[in-house]
């Protein structure tokens, strides 16, 4: 199974589990067995997508998914394309018979890569499928992270430091929003 | 050094999380909900369609959630209520079958031929609940989520949604019968 995800670009993670840093009493995700991309989407790749899927192009798209800024800054071809909404990249993934990574996966992806560990830099964000659940619980942890930063800067170390960060940020996003330090990658089950 | 560097870090990233959004989508900019493509979720395409979320093993909010909106077709003229149709989507797919839906609709003598009850798996689910502003999360067995009730017209756009059950009632209700 690991050398089909190398060939396909992909990694074989998992099986393992996840629990956000800022709900250390809730019962960790089990997270299943996946494959992720290894790579985040480039922008090549986006405009092969674009040019076989129109309505996902800049202008075409409805205003339902994806704010004024989508696909307004054309970087480089193998740059990781930004400035994409949580629909296109959902869209994309679907063309590839996949899907974007769960929270959970996608945080367990980063602990994975290596050498750089990228659970240490706070500006790179990527959609998950389930950012929408990264919300306010009802003791306010989240909301009061959102307002002040304060909780990340009590983070004992530079990852979970990153971690707080990448919460804030998720819980402010809205799903056609784009920004231009926000990418995605896909992933999918294994096949069984 | 280290700590200077994470400061500036810091500065970096509260930038960021507390940059401006962008404009919300503008409401009846000729968007359709339709366009996502969810499975049975155009059944209704054509009438008025009040459109919300739930999950059937919920306690309190979504007993409420169903009350409200028969409420709202109490206040309603009835050829008004004809036209309508109502649409109510799980976002636990794995315990709200179509056997568990149907015996919902009999506790809560749902009027079946104008309310439809329907699960989504995860991806289509969330992609319904980005459009209607509702955030869900599973903690354990339960799911904490946002109680919105959404009004679309004939063609799938919103008209207009309303947060919590209280406002529902109102908002809902005086659009449907001015």
């Amino acid at each position: 199974m690991g050398w089909i995800a190398w060939l396909l670009g992909m990694a074989l993670l998992g099986p393992g589990t996840y629990r956000p840093v800022n709900a250390p009493d809730e019962p960790p995700t089990a997270v299943a067995a996946f494959l992720i991309d290894r790579a985040p989407v480039t922008n090549a790749e986006f405009a092969r997508f674009v040019a076989a899927h129109p309505v996902w192009a800049r202008g075409a798209v409805p205003v339902l998914f994806a704010d004024e800024a989508y696909l307004s800054t054309p970087g480089e071809a193998d740059a990781p394309v930004t400035h994409i909404s949580w629909y296109a990249a959902r869209a994309y993934c679907q063309a590839r018979s996949e899907r974007l990574p769960s929270e959970a996966e996608w945080e367990l992806a980063l602990a994975a890569s290596a050498p750089f560990d990228r659970r240490r830099d706070p500006t790179w964000q990527e959609w998950v499928r389930d950012f929408s659940a990264t919300m306010a619980p009802a003791d306010g942890r989240v909301a009061n992270l959102e307002g002040t930063c304060g909780a990340g800067a009590g983070a004992k170390d530079p990852s979970e430091y990153a971690a707080y960060m990448r919460i804030a940020f998720r819980s402010s996003l809205e799903a056609r929003f784009t920004t231009g330090n926000l990418g995605f990658r896909c992933a999918m089950d294994v096949p069984r | 050094m280290k700590m200077k560097k994470l400061i500036i870090l810091l500065f970096v990233a509260c930038q960021r999380v507390s940059a401006p959004p962008p404009p919300r989508a503008a409401v009846g900019t000729g968007d359709s909900i339709y366009a996502l493509d969810l499975p049975g979720l155009d059944a209704y395409r054509g009438h008025p369609v009040i459109i919300s979320m739930f999950y059937g093993r919920c306690p309190s909010a979504c007993p409420m959630l169903v009350s409200t909106i028969q409420w709202i077709e109490d206040r309603i003229p009835a050829k008004t209520r004809d036209d309508l149709r109502v649409l109510l989507v799980s976002f636990d797919a794995e315990h709200d079958t179509p056997a568990a839906l149907d015996e919902m609709a009999a506790r809560h003598e749902i009027d079946r031929a104008r309310w439809r009850l329907t699960s989504l798996p995860e991806d289509d689910a969330r992609a319904l609940a980005n459009v209607l502003g509702i955030h869900y999360r599973r903690i354990g067995d339960q799911f904490q989520h946002d109680v919105v009730v959404t009004l679309l017209d004939a063609d799938g756009r919103i008209v207009t949604s309303a947060r919590g059950t209280h406002d529902a009632l109102d908002v809902i209700s005086r659009k449907l019968a001015p």
